[in-house]
């Protein structure tokens, strides 16, 4: 790299160089050309489904190593390939694929809050009417909020275009010996003794114990951790959180605003994994749903894989050995007890009211807009305080507004202006 | 009296300086290791990690393989051919652009120069989607070719660059004898210009490979069903994956690196970067 | 017909890389600024630059304003001081060379994630450091400062050795006989840096400018892995909605015409100040 003034006198050097890495090239390409080249091995007889789902990786290994067998196993000439995509990289590959024409015989697994960038794209609809086959690849067992959302996907778009397929209860992790130690025998059930806990364990201790998901928008990981924590207390505490003004969601603002006194410093950079939401009343059903895309090649063999994934085996497989939770209630009966408590709570959680989250196209905006105009002035550069809430909100609402109006037209922005419009699908 | 105006003292100030920059430049890759190779209780683990680890072990290893084995491999391959193609195609395209180049009135090259620069300034992301879309129609979807082919452009702009600066050197009048004395246009410019640009033309090769290998906003759209190194590593460092195994892959992914930058930095010339545009 | 010339089969074997780079940079960047002023029911409108102001405000731009000049700063100082060592022959100068490279090599990724680990709060190797010396931790990812500070040293770890090569080759065209006169009428080395070293330059540190500013605009990897704040690429990778891409088509188009206005700078800067080409074609 450094030059020197006289022309180059070390050529035959540079050749032995040259040609040594000519020689370790051609041989470490062949040695991997022929076992690693990218085909998939197809015998005439096997059918290849491709599933595209975003999980984490021990899970995807065991989707790779237990479930994935056993599909294989019931049916014999079905081939899995499972493709795990990171978070968001769903939609990008489906939408890629949709508007190459080339699709291919995929089934892929979304979140449901997501779904509506698909069912909303800039090319319409590109999910594949399921409603033929729905009723032969639903288990009759599933359970109501499950049930709730196909019929509000009959209602909304006029047909079933994907089964919910796993839910999301938010749980809250505690750390039980910080508890005892500072004297609180039994978790806070309700907001304001997690408030008056959180008082007292600062006052012990001196730490600030509330953990949320705080990255907001800021430097990457998306607004949609913090926006989805925002959902969920918005809905708990019964506002309909995408009107973004209304009681309800004024009230849970104020409420965090009142628990923010005791967040974590770490809560500017917390996302997935360090705080899951706080399970009080009526608990937030969200989870991933599965499609097959619009014109996607060997249907036949996707609806098997389908069937096997919302049956109550599978169910019971994942529940049991990945804690996601099923929409098949059959996967509930005799569960080992050594894992009890997780699994109470997550009984609890689907036998009492659920909420789910409206697909709406406008979603990513919504998280921006609550993101930067609402979370971001309040509880991370403070420059708004407690008596700033209602008129952030406000404003918020009015920009979403306006938002809708300019892309979606003066009938969808007055739709809008309802706050019984898109709100939580209730059981 | 003045030829020596840097007194004996100088050379000892050349290698501390040297040391010490050199010191700097290695202890990230020194972190790297120790992490790989280090106990996760005393790296990872550890809420203070130690800076001079007492417990080596091959467990990470061990774990990310067995538990990756097949992908990582394939993942391997999946970036070394792309990284090839890519190098490949940037020099036999540069050669001839540089060529051309070398060629034209000052005033037109360096527009043209300019203009492969502008297009490294747009962002991405916004033209990774629309790329992605007519790859796909084509049916170069997943494939090692079409990823290559994206990430060109990533890295063609340099390599003109680079093999246009390494024309500067060669003086025009070699190529005028070789015409005089008989040669044909492709025997003047394959068997004279090109054993004479070879250094420059060596350096955009591994250039362009190691741009290749780094590179991941091509890579996550259009390879996902048999990613590339950098997505695997990516996917390990979010929330949903082990850091732990990200760092064994990059490990994995650096070796070659440090190997080929070696090798890079005895063909390289800053010359090479600067002349292209001098003036 | 006029006889066939050399120069036109030259020209024509420009040709597949040009068209290579227009079609495949060009036509989608001039499609994205159209987006950026459509909306999902019509065109011509400014509304995704009002939305994209009043949510994010300005401090996605103040924010990548402050990380390019501070990156650009630090690479340059560094590259200077490094050039300037190895700019004179002494023996072991190849080894320390190649070793000056390697960061280059060194995937993005890989960088964030070393430096995630040496700068976390908790298990990182930067606090064991100053506990060692008795110094109290250092909250990294607390502060606005601290976390620009780790991805700068990120960044530029990465990126100096292609600014110290530019450097490099533009220290050795100096002659040692103006050095040598400065000195003996009396010139100290600051002087004779900005003096004789740096107006003889500024051709070199334009083109290390253009090459690595255009980067430092479009810095990504890193400000997802270690920055927690607003640049103008991460806001745009916020933006960016599969059903509406118009609002982030509006964010890029920001950041493209700030690249553009840096890129005329640096060019102005150079026509100005820099020399008559020394190559005389």
């Amino acid at each position: 790299m450094v030059d020197k003034k006289t022309t180059d006198d070390d050529s035959p050097k540079k050749w032995t160089w040259i040609v040594a890495m000519v020689i370790v090239a051609v041989i470490a390409f062949s040695a991997g050309y022929f076992p690693f080249h990218s085909t998939t091995t197809s015998s005439s007889s096997t059918v290849n489904i491709e599933f595209y789902e975003s999980v984490a990786s021990s899970e995807a290994a065991f989707i790779n190593n237990t479930l994935i067998p056993q599909f294989e196993t019931e049916y014999p000439g079905i081939h899995v390939t499972f493709i795990n995509v990171g978070s968001e990289g769903v939609s990008k590959d489906i939408l890629a694929l949709e508007a190459s024409g080339h699709v291919g015989s995929i089934v892929a697994g979304q979140d449901n809050l997501e779904i509506g960038q698909l069912i909303y794209s800039s090319s319409g609809n590109v999910l594949m009417n399921l409603t033929p086959m729905a009723q032969a690849l639903m288990p009759s067992s599933l359970i109501p909020a499950a049930a709730n959302l196909v019929n509000y996907e009959k209602k909304v778009f006029g047909g079933v275009y994907f089964f919910p397929f796993r839910g999301n209860v938010p749980l809250v992790f505690y750390n039980k010996t910080m508890f005892s130690n500072a004297g609180i025998e039994t978790p806070p059930g309700n907001y304001t003794q997690l408030l008056q806990d959180a008082k007292i364990i600062k006052s012990k201790t001196g730490q600030n114990a509330i953990m949320i998901q705080g990255a907001s928008t800021n430097g990457g990981h998306t607004g949609s951790s913090t926006a989805t924590e925002l959902y969920q207390m918005m809905v708990q505490f019964g506002g309909n959180p995408l009107y973004l003004n209304d009681t309800g969601d004024i009230m849970a603002i104020q409420e965090l605003y009142n628990l923010s006194s005791y967040f974590s410093p770490d809560f500017k950079t917390g996302y997935w994994g360090s705080y899951h939401g706080l399970a009080v009343g009526n608990h937030l059903l969200g989870g991933d749903v599965l499609f097959i895309p619009k014109g996607a090649t060997n249907v036949p063999a996707l609806e098997s894989f389908i069937r096997f994934l919302l049956g109550a085996q599978a169910q019971r497989e994942t529940l049991i050995n990945l804690s996601w939770v099923a929409i098949n209630a059959n996967a509930y009966k005799d569960l080992p007890a050594s894992q009890s408590v997780v699994f109470t709570a997550l009984e609890q959680a689907i036998a009492t009211g659920v909420f789910l989250r409206n697909p709406t196209p406008w979603i990513t905006e919504w998280q921006v807009i609550l993101c930067n105009d609402v979370f971001n002035p309040v509880f991370v550069t403070h420059l708004k305080g407690y008596s700033d809430i209602p008129s952030l909100l406000s404003n918020a609402h009015e920009a979403m507004y306006q938002y809708i109006l300019t892309n979606y037209g003066q009938t969808n922005a007055t739709l809008y202006q309802n706050p019984n419009n898109y709100a939580p699908i209730s059981v | 009296m003045v030829n020596e105006y840097k007194g004996p003292r100088s050379k000892y100030y050349f290698y501390i300086g040297g040391t010490v920059f050199a010191f700097i430049v290695l202890i990230p890759l020194y972190i790297l290791v120790i992490i790989a190779f280090g106990a996760p209780s005393q790296t990872l683990g550890a809420y203070y990690p130690m800076l001079l680890p007492t417990k080596f072990t091959l467990e990470n290893l061990h774990n990310a393989f067995t538990g990756y084995g097949l992908v990582l491999l394939s993942a391997f391959y999946k970036s070394l051919e792309t990284a090839f193609i890519v190098a490949s195609l940037a020099v036999l395209l540069g050669f001839h652009a540089a060529y051309g180049l070398n060629k034209m009135p000052y005033k037109y090259s360096n527009m043209i120069l300019a203009l492969l620069f502008f297009s490294t300034m747009i962002p991405s992301l916004t033209i990774a989607i629309p790329i992605s879309t007519i790859f796909i129609k084509i049916g170069l979807y997943d494939s090692a070719l079409g990823l290559a082919l994206a990430q060109e452009l990533v890295v063609l702009p340099l390599t003109v660059f680079l093999i246009t600066g390494a024309f500067e050197a060669i003086p025009r009048t070699l190529e005028y004898q070789a015409r005089v004395d008989g040669a044909t246009f492709s025997q003047a410019l394959y068997k004279v210009i090109f054993p004479l640009a070879l250094p420059g033309i060596v350096s955009a090769f591994l250039l362009s490979w190691l741009m290749s290998w780094d590179e991941f906003t091509f890579a996550v759209i259009l390879s996902p069903v048999h990613p590339t190194l950098p997505i695997l590593i990516y996917l390990q460092s979010t929330a949903r994956g082990d850091i732990l195994t990200g760092t064994v892959f990059s490990l994995l992914v650096t070796i070659p690196v440090i190997i080929l930058t070696v090798i890079l930095s005895k063909f390289i010339r800053g010359s090479y970067l600067s002349s292209g545009l001098t003036g | 017909m006029p006889k066939w010339r050399d120069e036109w089969t030259a020209y024509i074997l420009m040709l597949p890389a040009i068209i290579y780079v227009i079609v495949l940079a060009f036509v989608p960047a001039i499609s994205a600024v159209y987006g950026s002023f459509e909306t999902a029911r019509g065109q011509l409108t400014t509304y995704n630059y009002n939305f994209v102001i009043s949510t994010f405000g300005i401090s996605p731009i103040t924010n990548t304003f402050i990380v390019t000049a501070s990156a650009l700063t630090l690479q340059f100082t560094i590259a200077f001081l490094a050039a300037s060592l190895l700019s004179k022959p002494f023996r072991g100068r190849g080894i320390y060379s190649a070793i000056f490279l390697i960061p280059f090599g060194v995937a993005t990724i890989v960088t964030g994630v070393i430096f995630h680990d040496i700068f976390s709060t908790f298990g990182g190797y930067a606090n064991t450091l100053l506990r060692s010396f008795g110094i109290h931790p250092i909250d990294w990812t607390g502060s606005y400062w601290t976390s620009l500070l780790i991805m700068i040293l990120a960044d530029s770890w990465k990126n100096t050795p292609i600014v110290t090569l530019v450097l490099l080759s533009g220290m050795v065209t100096i002659p040692t006989d103006l050095y040598s006169q400065a000195m003996v009428d009396g010139a100290g080395p600051i002087s004779r840096f900005f003096y004789i070293t740096l107006p003889n330059m500024v051709s070199f540190i334009a083109i290390a400018l253009m090459i690595r500013g255009i980067s430092e605009f479009n810095i990504f990897a890193l400000a997802l892995l270690l920055f927690p704040h607003s640049l103008l690429t991460t806001m745009t990778y916020a933006l960016w909605d599969t059903v509406n891409a118009f609002p982030a088509d509006a964010g890029a188009t920001i950041l493209l015409g700030f690249v553009l206005i840096f890129a005329a700078m640096v060019m102005f800067m150079r026509s100005r100040y820099g020399k008559a080409n020394m190559y005389g074609k």
